[in-house]
């Protein structure tokens, strides 16, 4: 809930940074779970 | 405190470290890994949810940009004033009520369809019993023709529909008959006004008079209070945030076109002296003067593109003692023909009824022949009158060329006497432009549009027999306030320097709006985003 609130208070151009940042992470994650799960096989 | 950003750099790098040191030789270690990352991006998946959350209601909030308050108070004062056209001195009810139109657009059937033939009936319809008139089948009587037809469209009209297949096959089949069936219900409607024409006059106004009571106002400051009503709602349009943010949203502009780079540029260009060097106050009435610019540039681009109009109105001036009586004798004339053809009709029908009696049966093939010739008799009668209607209607402008405009008619004045009166304007500009591939409508209700819009200085000042220089009277006016702009600019850039100077005033509006222009650059951003995920 707090960590709502602190999103509410953000500039825009941080929001954007933070919406980036976590697509980045995402796309990462996704990486290695088909890398791994590649190897896995 | 510790910053949300960092916050989430710090968890994702953690993340990342621990992952990096779970081991992944062996295949139990493999899985393990798979099920940490696993749980991970569900988490991740629920942050991201939460913070696109967040984005799309910024979003919304900013699409949402609401209107001034004071633009529908405005709105709202000139909707009561209602139509200007209506207190037009320069034409009657035919054109005021839009007949013209009306029969015009039935004029132009060949580019349409039956629906647009019927529609505009409905309207003609509408128009009268708006007015106390029920017009019944038996005042279509132009042609046995539209008789028959307007007995099955009123009976439809009357019950509320007119479309049905009944009435488009009997179209169908009047129209294989007769092709110039639409002609008959055009050239009707137009003696059903002529005959009705004092019946309008009267009711307009009155109607008219209570206007202007109830503004407690004459027809001159009723039309001083519309022009001056809409300066004030164009003046807060353009700063309305609002506007600027859709102009933003239907993508008209962007928010890099506006960078302090780019605008730099510009004023280096249009302008003489250093803006930036300027105070605040002074540039503000930098900017107003390019406000100013922009509008005389516009008159100026109305007054190149349609020099045809001013030049046919200057040509007719020039000959205005010639139009002396004509509209009346071709009045008198018109009047003469259509009693005929209508005295020929009601003829035909007793014919039609004769030739089913058995008394007359010796006269049968005599009554027959005759019978059968009317169509064709009856019609070209028709074509003579439409031809007649078209010359009146020509001849309607000369008369009012010859009673309103004098040495000291300005060109705006010009234009509105043309733009009074719709089938004559249409068939100018429709001449002028028989070679391009132009909507016709579409320009001619621009012209109506800007010509009934406030701010027209110069072609309120410029005399209709003048030939003055105008591209030199712009450049000089406006190189006394420091703007660069020269003769030949006009000449050969005008629509480059419209964009330019647009765009400093749009600059200049931007800034007045009290917008945030990081939001205007966040809901660019943010567009691209949401459409792709709907």
């Amino acid at each position: 809930m707090d960590k709502k609130i602190e999103l509410t208070r953000m500039s825009n151009e941080n929001l954007l940074k933070l919406y980036k940042d976590i697509e980045d992470y995402i796309a990462f994650l996704d990486k290695e779970k088909k890398e791994k799960g590649t190897e896995e096989k | 405190m510790i910053d949300i950003l960092d916050e989430l750099e710090k968890y994702i790098s953690n993340n990342k470290e621990v992952l990096s040191t779970m081991p992944v030789n062996t295949k139990k270690n493999k899985s393990k890994y798979l099920e940490s990352v696993e749980e991970l991006e569900e988490k991740a998946f629920k942050i991201k949810d939460i913070i696109w959350e967040e984005i799309v209601k910024r979003y919304d909030r900013i699409i949402s940009t609401e209107e001034n308050p004071k633009v529908f108070e405005l709105e709202e004062e000139i909707s009561k004033i209602g139509d200007i056209e209506l207190f037009n001195e320069l034409n009657t009810p035919y054109e005021k009520l839009g007949f013209d139109r009306i029969n015009h657009s039935l004029g132009c059937f060949f580019e349409g369809d039956l629906n647009l033939v019927n529609d505009n009936i409905k309207l003609f319809l509408d128009i009268f019993k708006e007015y106390g008139i029920v017009l019944t089948a038996d005042d279509f009587n132009y042609s046995s023709f539209i008789n028959t037809y307007m007995k099955l469209f009123l009976e439809e009209y009357n019950s509320g529909k007119f479309d049905s297949d009944k009435l488009k096959k009997l179209f169908e089949e009047i129209y294989w008959k007769c092709p110039d069936f639409v002609t008959h219900i055009e050239l009707n409607m137009r003696y059903l006004y002529n005959s009705n024409s004092k019946r309008f006059e009267k009711e307009l106004d009155e109607r008219n008079e209570e206007t202007f009571e109830e503004a407690q106002l004459d027809k001159n400051g009723i039309v001083k209070k519309f022009f001056e009503l809409n300066k004030s709602l164009i003046k807060l349009k353009r700063k309305d945030p609002k506007y600027i943010m859709g102009k933003f949203i239907n993508d008209e502009w962007r928010i890099s076109d506006f960078n302090n780079k780019s605008m730099e540029v510009l004023y280096d260009r249009l302008y003489s002296k250093n803006y930036y060097d300027l105070s605040k106050e002074a540039q503000d009435e930098v900017d107003i003067n390019f406000g100013k610019l922009l509008n005389t540039l516009q008159e100026y681009n109305i007054y190149k593109k349609y020099k045809f109009i001013i030049d046919d109105v200057k040509t007719k001036y020039a000959n205005k003692d010639s139009f002396k009586d004509a509209l009346k004798k071709k009045l008198k004339e018109l009047n003469k023909k259509e009693q005929n053809l209508i005295k020929e009709n009601k003829k035909n029908k007793r014919l039609i009824k004769l030739s089913k009696n058995v008394f007359f049966k010796l006269f049968r093939k005599k009554i027959e022949h005759k019978i059968y010739e009317f169509p064709v008799n009856s019609n070209i009668q028709i074509k003579e009158i439409k031809k007649l209607y078209l010359e009146i209607d020509e001849e309607k402008v000369n008369e009012k060329i010859a009673e309103f405009a004098d040495d000291n008619c300005s060109i705006k004045y010009a234009f509105k006497i043309v733009e009074s009166y719709y089938s004559y304007f249409y068939e100018l500009v429709s001449k002028n432009h028989a070679d391009d591939d132009v909507d016709v409508v579409k320009e001619v209700d621009s012209l109506i549009e800007f010509i009934n819009q406030p701010y027209k200085v110069m072609i309120n000042n410029i005399k209709l027999i003048e030939e003055p220089e105008i591209t030199s009277i712009i450049s000089n006016r406006y190189k006394i306030l420091n703007i660069k702009l020269e003769k030949e600019d006009l000449e050969e850039n005008l629509d480059t320097i419209m964009q330019d100077v647009e765009k400093i005033v749009n600059y200049y509006n931007i800034r007045k709006s009290n917008i945030n222009l990081d939001d205007v650059r966040f809901m660019e951003k943010i567009k691209p985003m949401i459409a792709k995920k709907k």
